[in-house]
């Protein structure tokens, strides 16, 4: 039994005991400088913070994308503000929702004129990036980063100066799925296909075959296959791939409906029909999640590839990788998908560009500035290494990997025997592109 | 259902007038999203006003507007980018092929009321979006884009999107007061008497939907010339929600309903954005309130409580 006055003198003890050690704590602490200790301490760096505005898809069937590279971007912020900021100025993020379609260049506009955001990351859709970027070019004239739309068009149909991508494109993944066909599987035949009915389905289609005739001359192809976004039930496609009697099916499909036909076309027995299932966007954490472990075909093989694979660099070859999956992981509870490392990996290229601007220019450095800072720039990030081209196309290798089940140490299926294709073997030169400029 | 009361009608057109004024002199002031952010609303005012010509004053629920919001501006890209015509002449042409498409799509539609109005203005909305995602020479899913931007100017070009509203919504006030406008609301609240009357009901109808088809397609191609793009989602179903939404909230029994439901959609989904990323959990608790406490919408409610 505790008294009121023992219980009150137990709570006074607590109370100093609380102080003595606080303070004892705060003098003994290593203290580094914060941001706000470091503002205006470089000369000619504005001491008020640094504000990036992000937009992906934050909401709808593909708010996803925009929480993971959300994430990624707080990890990426978090982790630059702990060790000082960029040149002492502490970073802020600000975003707008891309779902609101109708607003895209009125919600960026709001943010870098309103909101005063000095650079912009993000875009998923390739719809809205060739739509946004002119008036970026244009009008805007802030450097802007690219971390996931993937048309070719974005850098070889445009001179561009303001906007860069960071992010892998579409053509290197499908121009290196036709080179792992014509090395690994020289014995197919026949190649079906499906792919989502708009832009990046034919694209797709387009840069594989094209590739895979000039590799594997006297290979069959039938007439691709197109199923709209979303879609429920693809036994009518799977059944005419099965009567076709393909040896390889090549799918761009994507997203939930890559998990979708996954699953029907393994019910259906098409992966013990053909040999080999290739998708480039298979290699995406949410897919995979979806597909699950007693999903994995054993008989046919099925390949997939990403713009980047949480096991691609090895963790013992890159401990880059290592440290940003283990913080992914420990902080959100999973493994990150490729718009997490690309969003992270593009406030790393901004921090780097503006820091070689400033040391090239002894003050802080305007736009274009930055934008001479990131041309030829090389930044480190999960996925290894990542130069920026003179079309301002952020390169780095390719990987295709075979999906495997995760158990016991994943909680998704993962893509193992990973092959990796070097930049310069697949992707095409500046300005070159397999699909047609507007 | 509430009718038009003409007494209000004066001190309206007043407030129209003076939303005008506010509205030109704050276009240096607050800068450029928010003369892009005006300029907008003044857009999709337009359109919802165009819209609710067609369902306030005939009585028909279209779901398929964004339709010629899109015809509008596909008209605009397509002469402008493949074709190399001015913006002028592509805005003329847009008109014109607003008005044929409306005339055209009308025609089949006008033959049904209700929900089957409803549901078959959503089948060709849906329909020549399907088009606008798969047809190559309108950019497919990309779009068509990087456009020139009238008179290279944001805010010159606010004027012209100002003046072309206020004029389209004079235009559209005459219309609904003329013996035109009359014979729609006489449809709207009863076809039976109206056709004893005289008044040839899918006719009627018809002249209607041309007319908001063609104002709803002025919208669409000066939104075009603003944004310099335009891509399939601009004719999706949800922009044409978007357009009931707006109507609902402003009011569709009273004329400038639309266009104070156009404003405050636009600044509410702007600032709602602004605050959190659940914007749309935001619009959608509005719309229940409006709904439940606000039969009218707001204007409507505003000019009920006025009248006492």
């Amino acid at each position: 039994m505790v008294t009121r006055r023992e219980f009150l003198g137990m709570l006074g003890g607590g109370i100093v005991g609380l102080a003595v050690g606080g303070a004892l704590g705060y003098t003994l602490a290593p203290k580094g400088p914060s941001p706000e200790e470091m503002a205006g301490k470089l000369p000619g760096v504005p001491s008020e913070p640094l504000k990036i505005g992000g937009m992906w898809f934050l909401t709808g069937k593909f708010g996803t994308y925009g929480d993971m590279a959300k994430k990624a971007l707080q990890l990426a912020v978090d982790e630059i503000n702990a060790s000082g900021g960029i040149l002492g100025r502490k970073v802020e993020i600000t975003l707008k929702d891309e779902a609101d379609r109708q607003n895209v260049l009125q919600n960026i506009r709001k943010m870098v004129e309103e909101e005063k955001a000095e650079f912009l990351i993000g875009i998923d859709s390739s719809g809205d990036v060739l739509k946004l970027a002119p008036v970026v070019e244009n009008d805007l004239h802030v450097v802007t980063v690219i971390t996931h739309a993937a048309t070719p068009k974005l850098t070889a149909c445009n001179k561009l100066h303001y906007v860069f991508r960071i992010s892998m494109y579409e053509e290197p993944i499908d121009v290196a799925a036709a080179k792992l066909v014509a090395e690994k599987f020289p014995d197919v035949k026949k190649v079906a296909s499906i792919g989502p009915d708009y832009a990046y389905g034919y694209d797709s289609w387009a840069i594989f075959s094209t590739n895979l005739k000039k590799l594997l001359p006297g290979v069959e192809m039938a007439e691709p296959m197109y199923s709209k976004l979303g879609t429920e039930d693809f036994s009518s496609y799977i059944d005419k791939m099965l009567a076709y009697e393909p040896d390889l099916v090549f799918s761009s499909l994507w997203g939930g409906d890559a998990a979708t036909f996954v699953k029907q076309a393994v019910s259906k027995g098409l992966f013990d029909r053909v040999k080999y299932y290739l998708n480039p966007m298979l290699g995406a954490t949410d897919t995979l999640k979806a597909i699950g472990d007693g999903n994995v075909p054993t008989k046919a093989q099925v390949w997939g590839s990403g713009r980047y694979w949480f096991l691609y660099p090895p963790h013992d070859v890159w401990p880059l990788n290592k440290t940003f999956v283990s913080k992914f992981k420990s902080r959100y509870g999973e493994y990150p998908p490729y718009v997490s490392a690309t969003s992270y990996t593009a406030v790393y290229a901004l921090k780097a560009a503006i820091e070689r601007a400033y040391v090239m220019k002894g003050a802080w450095p305007g736009q274009d500035d930055v934008v001479a800072a990131m041309e030829g720039l090389a930044v480190a990030g999960p996925m290894g290494p990542v130069a920026m081209r003179e079309d301002h196309q952020g390169v780095y290798s390719v990987f295709w990997g075979r999906l495997t089940k995760g158990a016991p140490n994943y909680p998704h299926p993962i893509l193992t025997d990973i092959q990796v294709f070097d930049f310069g073997e697949v992707f095409p030169a500046p300005g070159q592109t397999a699909v047609k400029c507007q | 259902m509430g009718e038009e009361v003409k007494e209000q009608e004066v001190s309206m057109e007043t407030v129209a007038m003076i939303l005008g004024v506010i509205l030109l002199a704050l276009v240096p002031l607050a800068g450029r999203h928010m003369t892009h952010l005006v300029a907008s609303a003044l857009l999709l005012s337009l359109a919802a006003t165009s819209f609710n010509l067609l369902f306030g004053y005939t009585g028909l629920l279209s779901f398929g507007h964004a339709l010629f919001w899109g015809v509008g501006g596909y008209t605009v890209a397509v002469m402008m980018a493949r074709f190399g015509f001015g913006y002028l002449e592509s805005v003329a042409a847009a008109l014109a092929m607003s008005a044929i498409m409306g005339a055209a799509i009308g025609f089949l539609c006008v033959r049904h009321t209700r929900i089957y109005f409803a549901i078959l203005t959503l089948a060709f909305g849906q329909m020549f979006y399907g088009i606008a995602v798969k047809w190559d020479f309108l950019g497919g899913s990309d779009g068509i884009y990087g456009l020139p931007r009238p008179l290279n100017s944001l805010e010159l070009y606010y004027y012209v999107v100002l003046a072309s509203v206020l004029v389209s919504l004079y235009i559209l006030r005459v219309i609904t007061r003329s013996s035109l406008g009359l014979s729609f609301m006489a449809v709207r609240d009863n076809a039976f008497r109206a056709e004893f009357l005289g008044i040839g009901v899918r006719a009627t109808r018809l002249k209607s939907f041309i007319i908001s088809a063609t104002f709803t397609g002025l919208a669409g191609a000066l939104w075009v010339l603003l944004e310099t793009a335009i891509g399939p989602e601009s004719m999706f179903w949800t922009h044409s929600a978007e357009f009931v939404f707006v109507t609902l909230l402003g009011g569709p029994r009273v004329f400038l309903g639309p266009v104070v439901g156009g404003f405050i959609y636009a600044f509410l989904a702007d600032v709602a954005m602004s605050v959190t990323e659940f914007w749309l959990f935001v619009i959608g608790a509005v719309l229940i309130g409006i709904v439940l406490f606000f039969p009218y919408g707001v204007l409507g409610y505003l000019l009920k409580r006025l009248r006492g």
